[in-house]
C-alpha cells in the first residue's frame, strides 16, 4: 500500500511519513502543493494525506485538480477546524477530514478504512479459504495459526487479497508496495511471492506468466 | 419605543392642527361678521345720507337758526313752528290718503307715544342733553308724510316687516320724523355746536344696528334695522365653519397617522434588518430604495457601518483561524512525534532526533505566543513601553551588526548611513522593529542583492528607511503586508518563514510611539520600508517617561 503525504511543516511531514512506513505502508512525501499534485497525478497511490495550507498551491486547488483525473482516496489533515472548512474540504472531493493535533492511531485507522472502502472491502478481516488476513493487526493466520510474514510479504498478500479474483500486474505491485526512495530490483517481487507460497501454500497465489499474479479465493 | 414615537408624533400633530384650525376659524368668523356689519352699515349710511339731505331741505338753515330751545314750556313753540312748517304736507296727506298710510295705526301709535312722552317730559326737565327723545306733538311726527321721502324709499320703512326704521330728532331731543315701527329707545345728542362738522356714529344695541348722522345744525337722523337675521346667519355660518374644522381635523389626524405610519414603517423595516444582522449573518443590508431621503441617508450610513463591522469581523475570524492554525501545527508535531517515538523501543539517536523535533516545535509555539501576547497588549492599549531618550542611529547600527552574518551568509551587501538623531522611545522595541525590517529585507532578497539602511531627519521627523533591490511586492499585495499572518510569498515554506506577525508587530510598535510605517515597492525593483518617528521635543536632553 503506497501513500502520499503532502504537508508543509517539515517535522510533521517526517513524523507522518515515518509512522506510515513503520505501519507497513510505502510513503512518499511532498512539501508543497505543486509537488504534491505532480506526484499524485504521476503515481497510483492507495491514499493521499493532504494539508490545506500549502505553499505554491493550496490543498483545495490540489484536490480539485486531482479530481479531474483521479479518484485516489484523500484524507485532509489540517489545523483548520471550522465547520465551513470541513464542508468545503469534503465538497472539494475529500474522502475524510482530520484536524490537527491528531492521534497517529486514528490517522492510521482512517487511512486503513479509506483504502478498504476504495477496494470495495467492507470489513477489516479478509478470509480466503483457511487463510485469514487481519488488516488492523496486519497479521495472517492459517487454520488459526499465526503465519510469520515480513512487512513486504504482508503488504503483497494484502494487496492481492484486496483485489482478489483480479489480475494484479507487476507494475501495480511495484507502484503500491515501494515508495520513491526504494531501489529494490524487480525480481524481488518473485522472491516475495515464492516466500509467500512457502508459508501459505503453493496454490494460494496463482501466476499468469508475463502478466502478473492473483488470488483465486 | 417606535410605537410610542408614532403616537407622540400623532398627538403633537393633532394638537398643532387643532390650534391652527381654531385660530383660523375664529379669524374667519370674525372677518365674516365684520364684513356683514360693514355691508349693513354701508346700506344704512346710504339711506341716512338720503334722509339727511331731505331733512336739510325740510328744515332749512334760516328757520332752525332762529329757533330757540324751549326751557319752560317745551312743546308749545315747536308745535307752532312745526305746524307752520308742515301744514302744506299735512293738508296734502289728508286730502290724498295713500294706501301705504293707514289711519288706524297712526291713532294708536299716537296714544302710545303720548303716554310715553308724559314720562319723558318729567325726566327731561332741567336736563340737557336729553336721555330720551320725545314726540313734538300728538300728530306731526307720525303722519304718513311719505312725500318728504323719495317714492322708492317709503317701501323700506313701511309695514311690520319693513327692513329699516328711521327716526329724526333735533338737538333738543324732539322727534321730528319717525317711521311707524321705529322703536323708541335712548337717543344720543351728537351736536357739538353751531357750524361744527357733521358727525356720524354707528351703534349696535339689542338686535338692532343703527347709524346716526348729525347735521351741522343739530338734526339727528337715525337709520337702523334689525340684525337678528344676520346674527342667526352668522351663527349658522359659525356652525358650518366648526363642522368644516372638525372634518379637516379628522382628515388631518387620520392622514397624519397614515403618513407617520408609512414613514415609521421604513424605520421599523430598517430596525428589523439591523436586528437580524448578527455574528453569523453580517452580509444582510438595508434596501436603499430612497437614497435621497433622510432615511435613505441613515440607511446608507448604517450599511457602511455594517460593511466595516463585517470587514472587522472577517479579519477577526481570519486572525483567529490563522492563529489557531499556526499554533496547532507545532502542537501536532509534538503530539505525533511523541506518539510515534513511544510506539516501540528506539535507538538513542532516534530519541535524540525526536526530542529535537519537539524542541523546535516548542520554540516555534513560544515565539508565536510571545508575538500574539505582544500584539494583544498593543491592541488593548497597554504597550508597556520603557520610554527613554535614545539615539536612533545607534539603534539602527546595532541591528545592522546583529544581522551582518545573516547577510554575509546570503551574499547580500548591507550598507548603513546613519545621522545621530534623538528620539524618545523604547530602545528594545525600536531595535526589534529595525531588526525585523532588516531581516525581511535580507530574507526576501536575491543572492548578491543589496540592503540600505538610512537614518535621517526629514521635515522635523526622524526617518529610518530600509530598502532592498529584491523582487518587490505587487500593488495588490502591498496594502496587506501589515496584516497579521499575511504572507506575500505563498511559495515560502514554513521552514524558512517566520510567524507572519513581524510587520504587524512593527506597525503596532511604531504607532505606539506616535509614528507611522510606510511601505513602497516597485515590482522587480525593490521595496522600501520607512519608519517615521517624532523627534524628541528637546533634542539631546533626557526626557523620562513621556
Amino acid at each position: 500500500m503506497r501513500i502520499l503525504v503532502v504537508e508543509d511543516e517539515p517535522d510533521l511531514l517526517q513524523v507522518v511519513a515515518t509512522t506510515l512506513r513503520e505501519a507497513g505502508y510505502a510513503a512518499d512525501a511532498a512539501a508543497d502543493g505543486e509537488d504534491g499534485l505532480f506526484k499524485a497525478k504521476t503515481w497510483e497511490y492507495d491514499a493521499i494525506v493532504l494539508d490545506l495550507n500549502l505553499p505554491k498551491l493550496d490543498g483545495w486547488s490540489v484536490l480539485q485538480r486531482l479530481r479531474t483525473v483521479k479518484r485516489t482516496p484523500v484524507l485532509i489533515l489540517t489545523a483548520r477546524d471550522t465547520v465551513s472548512d470541513r464542508v468545503r474540504g469534503l465538497n472539494s472531493g475529500a474522502d475524510d477530514y482530520l484536524v490537527k493535533p491528531f492521534a497517529l492511531s486514528e490517522l492510521l485507522a482512517r487511512i486503513r478504512a479509506l483504502i478498504r472502502r476504495s477496494a470495495g472491502q467492507a470489513v477489516a478481516v479478509i478470509e480466503i479459504g483457511d487463510v485469514c488476513i487481519d488488516t488492523v493487526a496486519k497479521t495472517v493466520t492459517r487454520n488459526e495459526d499465526l503465519v510469520p510474514l515480513t512487512p513486504t510479504e504482508y503488504a503483497l498478500v494484502e494487496l492481492l487479497a484486496m483485489h482478489r479474483q483480479k489480475l494484479v500486474s507487476r507494475t501495480t505491485i511495484y507502484d503500491h508496495l515501494f515508495d520513491e526512495g526504494d531501489d529494490s530490483l524487480s525480481n524481488l517481487v518473485d522472491v516475495h511471492v515464492s516466500n509467500i507460497r512457502k508459508k501459505l501454500g503453493r496454490e494460494f497465489v496463482t501466476t499468469r506468466r508475463g502478466q502478473g499474479y492473483m488470488i483465486q479465493g | 419605543m417606535i410605537r410610542s414615537l408614532r403616537w407622540r408624533i400623532q398627538a403633537w400633530h393633532a394638537v398643532v392642527l387643532t390650534a391652527v384650525l381654531s385660530i383660523f376659524g375664529v379669524v374667519v368668523y370674525h372677518l365674516q361678521w365684520q364684513t356683514r356689519l360693514h355691508q349693513i352699515d354701508a346700506e344704512l349710511n346710504r339711506t341716512a345720507e338720503v334722509l339727511t339731505s331731505r331733512v336739510r331741505r325740510l328744515f332749512p338753515k334760516g328757520q332752525v337758526s332762529n329757533w330757540r330751545p324751549p326751557m319752560e314750556l317745551p312743546g308749545v313753540v315747536e308745535r307752532e313752528w312745526l305746524q307752520n312748517l308742515t301744514s302744506a304736507n299735512l293738508s296734502k296727506t289728508e286730502n290724498e290718503p295713500t294706501p301705504q298710510s293707514p289711519q288706524q295705526p297712526v291713532v294708536s301709535a299716537d296714544e302710545d307715544e303720548r303716554s310715553l312722552s308724559e314720562e319723558f317730559r318729567v325726566q327731561r326737565i332741567g336736563q340737557w342733553p336729553f336721555p330720551y327723545a320725545e314726540p313734538r306733538d300728538e300728530t306731526t311726527p307720525f303722519l304718513a308724510d311719505e312725500q318728504w321721502l323719495p317714492e322708492d324709499f317709503t317701501a323700506l320703512f313701511e309695514g311690520e316687516e319693513a327692513p329699516l326704521h328711521y327716526t329724526v330728532w333735533d338737538r333738543d331731543g324732539v322727534i321730528l320724523r319717525k317711521s311707524y315701527f321705529a322703536p323708541l329707545v335712548p337717543f344720543k345728542n351728537l351736536f357739538k355746536g353751531w357750524n361744527s362738522m357733521p358727525v356720524q356714529e354707528v351703534q349696535s344695541r339689542g338686535g338692532l344696528r343703527e347709524v346716526i348722522h348729525c347735521t351741522s345744525f343739530g338734526h339727528h337722523v337715525l337709520v337702523g334695522r334689525s340684525i337678528q337675521e344676520d346674527v342667526a346667519a352668522q351663527h349658522s355660518f359659525g356652525w358650518l365653519l366648526a363642522a368644516c374644522g372638525w372634518a379637516v381635523l379628522t382628515l388631518g389626524v387620520v392622514g397624519g397617522g397614515w403618513l407617520s405610519g408609512r414613514t415609521l414603517r421604513s424605520i421599523t423595516a430598517m430596525s428589523v434588518i439591523a436586528k437580524s444582522i448578527s455574528g453569523e449573518n453580517l452580509s444582510q443590508r438595508i434596501d436603499l430604495a430612497e437614497t435621497d431621503s433622510e432615511l435613505g441617508q441613515l440607511a446608507l450610513v448604517l450599511n457602511q457601518t455594517f460593511d466595516r463591522l463585517q470587514l472587522a469581523f472577517q479579519q477577526q475570524l481570519r486572525f483567529t483561524a490563522d492563529a489557531s492554525h499556526e499554533l496547532r501545527t507545532p502542537l501536532a508535531v509534538i503530539v505525533s512525534q511523541t506518539e510515534l517515538t513511544l510506539a516501540k523501543p528506539r535507538l538513542t539517536d532516534e530519541y535524540r532526533a525526536a526530542l529535537e523535533t519537539c524542541q523546535r516545535a516548542g520554540r516555534r509555539m513560544r515565539s508565536l505566543i510571545d508575538s500574539l501576547l505582544l500584539l494583544a497588549r498593543f491592541d488593548a492599549g497597554h504597550p508597556d513601553l520603557q520610554h527613554s531618550s535614545l539615539d536612533l542611529a545607534e539603534v539602527a547600527n546595532e541591528s545592522v551588526e546583529l544581522l551582518r552574518s545573516l547577510a554575509a551568509e546570503r551574499q547580500i551587501t548591507l550598507r548603513s548611513v546613519a545621522t545621530p538623531l534623538s528620539v524618545v522611545g523604547d530602545r528594545d522595541r525600536l531595535g526589534q522593529v529595525v531588526t525585523n525590517l532588516l531581516a525581511n529585507a535580507i530574507r526576501y532578497n536575491q543572492v548578491g542583492g543589496r540592503v540600505d539602511v538610512r537614518v535621517e531627519r526629514v521635515n522635523g521627523d526622524a526617518i529610518v528607511s530600509v530598502s532592498d533591490n529584491g523582487i518587490g511586492i505587487s500593488a495588490e499585495e502591498l496594502p496587506h503586508i501589515f496584516e497579521r499572518f499575511y504572507r506575500v510569498d505563498k511559495a515560502r515554506t514554513r521552514a524558512e518563514g517566520g510567524t507572519g506577525l513581524g510587520l504587524a508587530i512593527c506597525q503596532s510598535v511604531v504607532e505606539a510611539h506616535g509614528g507611522q510605517i510606510i511601505a513602497r515597492s516597485e515590482p522587480q525593483q525593490g521595496t522600501t520600508l520607512e519608519v517615521r518617528l517624532p523627534l524628541s521635543p528637546e533634542t539631546g536632553k533626557d526626557v523620562q517617561n513621556l
